[in-house]
C-alpha cells in the first residue's frame, strides 16, 4: 500500500540565540506512516508539538534530524507541495480582498488556472456563496475558516493536511465541513488533522496518534484504541430484574446495557452463566469502547 | 533538514556579489571629464577688480571735490559723452582670446610677408606685450595708457608741431593728411598716456580733464570699471555696430536704448552682460523680448547644426527685464571666436605723418 | 514564473493601502495644480515669463528647454530622494506582512520556492515605485510640454534611475526584515542605507578632509562597499535637465548599485532558506 505520508525519525529542537532561555525538544524522533487515501487525526494537549510535526512535514519548518516524505517525494519539491492542500491554525487573510481574488491568488500560485467558475463552486461547497461579493475584513471568524477551507481544496489535493479545521465553526457548519471532508476521502484523498475537538476526530478519523511532549506515545487505528481490553457490553431482553444481574457482577452502562470486566474467555462466559441461571436472556454481546477523551487521558497519564 | 548546500550557495553568491560590487565602484570612481563650467558673467565688480581700480586711482580730485580719479577714465569721460569703452589690455593679452588676437596680428603679417601691426608699435620703443595697460575709446577720443617711457616720441614723430600743454602733456598736430583731411591729434600725458584726438582742442579738452581743469562727465565711474571690457555706449553707437542702418535690430535699438553699459570677461570664454536703459518702457520691452526671442532661436540652430559648444553656452543667454532696463547676458564660446578668426584680416594703416 | 504572480498579489494588495491611494492623489493633485495654477509665456521658442497662480516666479527671457531645466532637476531630486524617503516608510511593512504567522506558513505550504517569495515582493515594490515615479515624471514632462512645446522625455529617465537606486534600498529593507520581522526595524535600516549611500556618493571629498586614523578607515572601508545613491541622484537630475552624464560613471553606479540589491537579496534568501517558520 502506498503511503501518503511517512515520516522517520523527526527531531526538532528549538534553540533561543538571544535573551538566553533553555533549548526546546519540539518532536524527539517521531516515526509515522500514514497510507492514502485514509483519514489520520493527531490529537495531544497543547505544547506536544502538533504544529511543529505538521510544519516539519510540509517543509515549514526544518527538522535537526529524520526524514519526510510526502506522496513519494519530498516536501522541498514544488511539485508535491502542489499535490497537498493546507490550512493552517491561524490563517492569516487579506482583509481587503475579495474571497474569489484570495482564491484565484492561491490558484495562481497552485500553477492553476483561475477560473471563477470553479472558485465560485468551491465557494458553494464550504458555504460562503452569500458572502462571495464581501470583503475579508467583513468575515466573521466561522467564515474566515471557510475561505481557508476552500483555499486548501483548490486543485483537488492528494493530501489534506488540515490544522483545527472547524474552529470558529458553529456546530451546523461542523456538520457541513465533515461532510465535505467525508466527500474528499470518497475522492480519495488522504486527510491528516489536527483537532482539539476530539469528537471531530472520532467521527471523522480512522486512525489517530497521541502526541505528547513530542514523541508519539500511541498509535494506530481508532477502534482498537478506544477497544476496552477486558470490559464487555452486554444487553438482556427487557423485564429482567436488575439486582441478580448486579449480584453477578454486572454494572449498569448507557442505555440499558450492562458492563462486565472478564479477564478471559471463561470468566467471561462464567458470568454470562450466572446471568443466564438469574433468568436474564443474552440478546447482545460485544467488547465494550471508551471515548477518545478516556483514551488520551489514560495515555497522557501512562506516558508521564 | 535544512538544505544545506543550497545555502552555501546563496551565501557564496551574496559574498561575491558584494565583493563585485565594491570592486565595481572603485573601478569607476575616477574622476569623471567635467563638462565645460558655467560661465561667470561679470555683473559687479569682483575683490580683484577692485583693489585694480584703486590703484589706478592716482589723481587727486578734480573740480569736484570727490575721491581720486583713474586719468583713464577722466580722459574718456567728456561731461557731454555718449560712449566710453576701456580695454584692459594687459588682462586681454594673457586670455584666450587674447592670444587668439595676437597670434592673428602675427600670422596675418608673416602670410603676406610684410610687417604686423605689432612691429609698427614696437619700433616706437614700445613692447605691446608688456608696455600697454588700457585701450580706452571715448567718443572721438582714443587713450592708451601704459609705460611710454622708451619711447623717442621726437625722432619718431619729427614731422610734427608740439606743444607742450598743461603740466606734463603734449600734443603733437601732423597738419593736413594727403587726401586733404586733417591728420588725427597725437598727444601724451606724462609716460602713461598717449592720446590720439581728432583735434587740438579735443587733445586739450582731454588733458585739461586728466589734470583736473574741466570737470569730467558721469558716463562712466570708478563702480563701473570691472571686466575685461567695459564701457557706456550710446543706442545708435551700438545699433550701428550690430548692422546696418537699415536692419531692423539697429532701427530697434536707435528707437529704444538711450544707453548700453557693457561689461565683457574673456578668462575663458567671452562673457557679455549688456544692461540696456531706454525711455520707453513698453519699447524696451518689446526689444528685450526680440533679443530673448532671438537667443533662443540662435541656440535652436546650433542645436541643430549640432554646434554643441554654442548651444551649451548660449543656454545661460538671458534677458532680464527690469523697470527702465534690461539685462542682456550671453556667452560666446572660445572655439566660436576661433572659427572667426580662421582667417585674419588685413593689416591697419596707422599713418605716423613721416 | 511564481515571482511575477507573488509581484501582482503585492500590488493589489498595495492599492487596497491607504499609503499608496493617498500618494497617487497627491501627484495627482500637484499635477493638476500646475495645470491650472502654472502659466508659461513661450514666444519663438524663449520662455518669457512663468506664473503660478498669478504670482511672477521669474521674468528673464531664455530658451524655454533651458528655463525649464532647473523644474525637472527638482523634480528628479523630488522623485529620488522624496520617493525613497516616502518609500521606505510605505513599503517597509511589506515584508514582515509576508512573514506574519499565518501568511507565510500558508505561503509556504504552496507550490511556490522561498527565493521566490522574496524575489516577487522585491519586484511588486520596485514596480510600485515605478508606477509612482513615472506616473509623477511623466505627468509634469505632459504638462509643461504642453505648455511649452518642450517635450523633454529625459525625467522619465531620472525616474528610472531613482527607482534603481530605491531598489538598492529595499534590498536592504528586505534583509533586515527577514532577520527581523519589524516593519520599524526595516524602515530603520532603509533609513540609514539612503543616509549612508548619500554620503558614500561624497566619499572622495569627505576622505579628502579627514585625518588618517581608525575614523578614516573605517569610513573608507564601509562607504567603498556601499552605494553610491548620491551620485544616481545627480546623474538623475543631469538626465532630466538633458545635461551631459558621464555614461562610465553612470554604468558603474547602476552596476554597483544593482551588484548591492542582489547581494543583499542573496544574504536574505540564504537566511530565508534556513529559518524555521
Amino acid at each position: 500500500m502506498s503511503l501518503a505520508l511517512e515520516a522517520s525519525g523527526l527531531h526538532k529542537r528549538y534553540r533561543r540565540w538571544f535573551f538566553g532561555g533553555a533549548a526546546q525538544n519540539a518532536l524527539c524522533g517521531v516515526d509515522l506512516a500514514i497510507p492514502r487515501g485514509t483519514a489520520f487525526g493527531l490529537i495531544g494537549p497543547n505544547g506536544a508539538g502538533k504544529t511543529t510535526f505538521i510544519k516539519c512535514l510540509l517543509g515549514i519548518a526544518w527538522p535537526d534530524l529524520g526524514t519526510v516524505q510526502l506522496l513519494g517525494g519530498s516536501p522541498q519539491d514544488p511539485a508535491v507541495r502542489a499535490r497537498v492542500g493546507y490550512l493552517p491554525e491561524r490563517l492569516h487573510l487579506p482583509a481587503a480582498w475579495k474571497p474569489l481574488a484570495f482564491l484565484g491568488a492561491v490558484a495562481r500560485l497552485k500553477g492553476l488556472d483561475a477560473r471563477p467558475a470553479e472558485l465560485r463552486a468551491l465557494l458553494q461547497r464550504v458555504g460562503l456563496d452569500e458572502g462571495s461579493e464581501r470583503r475579508i475584513g467583513g468575515f466573521s471568524k466561522g467564515m474566515r475558516q471557510r475561505l481557508g477551507l476552500a483555499a486548501a481544496l483548490i486543485g483537488s489535493p492528494e493530501l489534506l493536511v488540515l490544522d483545527e479545521p472547524t474552529d470558529g465553526v458553529d456546530p451546523l457548519g461542523r456538520v457541513e465541513v465533515r461532510r465535505l471532508l467525508e466527500a474528499e476521502l470518497e475522492r480519495g484523498a488522504t486527510l491528516f488533522v489536527n483537532s482539539h475537538l476530539l469528537s471531530e476526530i472520532e467521527r471523522l478519523c480512522v486512525r489517530i496518534g497521541i502526541l505528547s511532549q513530542g514523541r508519539l506515545v500511541r498509535e494506530g487505528p481508532l477502534e482498537e484504541l478506544c477497544r476496552a481490553e477486558a470490559s464487555w457490553e452486554v444487553r438482556f431482553a427487557p423485564g429482567m430484574p436488575e439486582a441478580p444481574l448486579l449480584a453477578a457482577g454486572f454494572r449498569h452502562a448507557a442505555e440499558g446495557a450492562f458492563l462486565i470486566d472478564a479477564k478471559d474467555a471463561a470468566d467471561l462466559n462464567a458470568a454470562l452463566e450466572r446471568a443466564r441461571l438469574a433468568g436474564a436472556l443474552l440478546v447482545d454481546l460485544r467488547r465494550a469502547s471508551r471515548d477518545l477523551e478516556q483514551v488520551l487521558t489514560e495515555t497522557l497519564r501512562n506516558s508521564a | 533538514m535544512k538544505p544545506r548546500r543550497r545555502r552555501f550557495f546563496w551565501l557564496l553568491a551574496a559574498l561575491v556579489l558584494l565583493v563585485l560590487a565594491a570592486l565595481v565602484k572603485r573601478a569607476c570612481s575616477g574622476p569623471e571629464a567635467s563638462s565645460r563650467p558655467p560661465p561667470e558673467f561679470p555683473r559687479s565688480m569682483r575683490p580683484a577688480e577692485s583693489q585694480r581700480m584703486t590703484e589706478r586711482e592716482v589723481l587727486p580730485p578734480g573740480p569736484r571735490p570727490g575721491r581720486h580719479r583713474d586719468p583713464v577714465l577722466s580722459a574718456v569721460s567728456a561731461p557731454d559723452a555718449g560712449t566710453a569703452l576701456v580695454f584692459e589690455a594687459s588682462a586681454l593679452r594673457h586670455s584666450p582670446v587674447g592670444q587668439l588676437l595676437l597670434d592673428c596680428l602675427t600670422s596675418t603679417a608673416g602670410q603676406d610677408g610684410g610687417e604686423s601691426p605689432l612691429d609698427d608699435i614696437r619700433r616706437l620703443g614700445v613692447d605691446p606685450l608688456q608696455d600697454l595697460d588700457r585701450v580706452a575709446v571715448g567718443d572721438d577720443t582714443v587713450v592708451v595708457s601704459g609705460d611710454f617711457s622708451r619711447v623717442q616720441w621726437d625722432s619718431a614723430f619729427g614731422a610734427a608741431s608740439v606743444e607742450q600743454y598743461g603740466d606734463t602733456g603734449q600734443i603733437r598736430s601732423f597738419g593736413t593728411q594727403q587726401d586733404g583731411g586733417a591728420s588725427p591729434v597725437l598727444a601724451t600725458w606724462g609716460n602713461q598716456l598717449v592720446l590720439i584726438a581728432p583735434t587740438q582742442e579735443a587733445a586739450r579738452a582731454t588733458l585739461d580733464r586728466i589734470e583736473g581743469r574741466s570737470p569730467t562727465g558721469q558716463l562712466l565711474g570708478d563702480n563701473q570699471a570691472y571686466g575685461d571690457v567695459y564701457g557706456v555706449l550710446s543706442g545708435a553707437a551700438l545699433g550701428q555696430m550690430l548692422g546696418p542702418a537699415d536692419s531692423p535690430l539697429a532701427a530697434q535699438f536707435e528707437g529704444a536704448a538711450r544707453s548700453v553699459e557693457l561689461h565683457l570677461d574673456a578668462t575663458r570664454d567671452v562673457e557679455l552682460v549688456a544692461t540696456v536703459s531706454g525711455d520707453d518702457p513698453a519699447q524696451l520691452g518689446d526689444l528685450g523680448r526680440a533679443l530673448g526671442g532671438g537667443l533662443a532661436a540662435a541656440r535652436a540652430r546650433a542645436v541643430l547644426t549640432g554646434d554643441t559648444s554654442a548651444a551649451e553656452l548660449l543656454e545661460y543667454a538671458q534677458v532680464v527685464p527690469g523697470s527702465e532696463k534690461f539685462r542682456l547676458e550671453m556667452a560666446v564660446p572660445f572655439e566660436v571666436l576661433k572659427s572667426m578668426l580662421a582667417f585674419c584680416g588685413g593689416r591697419p594703416q596707422f599713418d605716423a605723418g613721416r | 514564473m511564481k515571482t511575477l504572480h507573488v509581484a501582482a498579489d503585492l500590488l493589489r494588495e498595495a492599492t487596497a493601502r491607504k499609503w499608496f491611494l493617498g500618494l497617487g492623489v497627491a501627484i495627482t493633485a500637484l499635477l493638476l495644480g500646475l495645470v491650472g495654477g502654472l502659466r508659461l509665456d513661450v514666444v519663438d521658442g524663449a520662455l518669457a515669463a512663468t506664473r503660478l497662480f498669478g504670482s511672477v516666479l521669474q521674468a528673464s527671457v531664455r530658451p524655454a528647454d533651458v528655463a525649464l531645466r532647473p523644474v525637472f532637476i527638482a523634480a528628479s531630486y523630488l522623485i529620488s530622494y522624496g520617493g525613497m524617503a516616502f518609500g521606505l516608510l510605505a513599503c517597509s511593512d511589506f515584508a514582515p506582512a509576508l512573514l506574519s504567522p499565518g501568511r507565510i506558513e500558508h505561503l509556504l505550504s504552496l507550490p511556490v520556492r522561498r527565493w521566490e517569495l522574496l524575489g516577487g515582493t522585491f519586484l511588486g515594490v520596485l514596480t510600485l515605485g515605478l508606477i509612482g515615479s513615472l506616473y509623477g515624471a511623466g505627468g509634469l514632462l505632459v504638462i509643461l510640454g504642453a505648455k511649452t512645446g518642450v517635450w523633454n522625455w529625459h525625467p522619465l529617465l531620472a525616474a528610472v534611475l531613482a527607482v534603481v537606486g530605491f531598489g538598492t534600498v529595499y534590498s536592504g529593507m528586505l534583509l533586515s526584515a527577514v532577520l527581523v520581522r519589524s516593519a520599524a526595524v526595516s524602515a530603520a535600516c532603509g533609513a540609514l542605507l539612503l543616509f549612508a549611500g548619500t554620503l558614500a556618493g561624497y566619499r572622495t571629498a569627505i576622505l579628502a578632509s579627514m585625518r588618517e586614523g581608525p575614523g578614516r578607515w573605517a569610513f573608507a572601508a564601509w562607504s567603498g562597499l556601499m552605494p553610491s545613491l548620491s551620485t544616481l541622484a545627480d546623474a538623475a537630475a543631469n538626465l532630466a535637465a538633458a545635461r551631459p552624464v558621464g555614461v562610465g560613471q553612470l554604468g558603474g553606479v547602476l552596476a554597483g548599485c544593482g551588484l548591492f540589491s542582489a547581494a543583499a537579496l542573496a544574504l536574505a534568501v540564504w537566511h530565508f532558506e534556513g529559518k524555521d517558520f
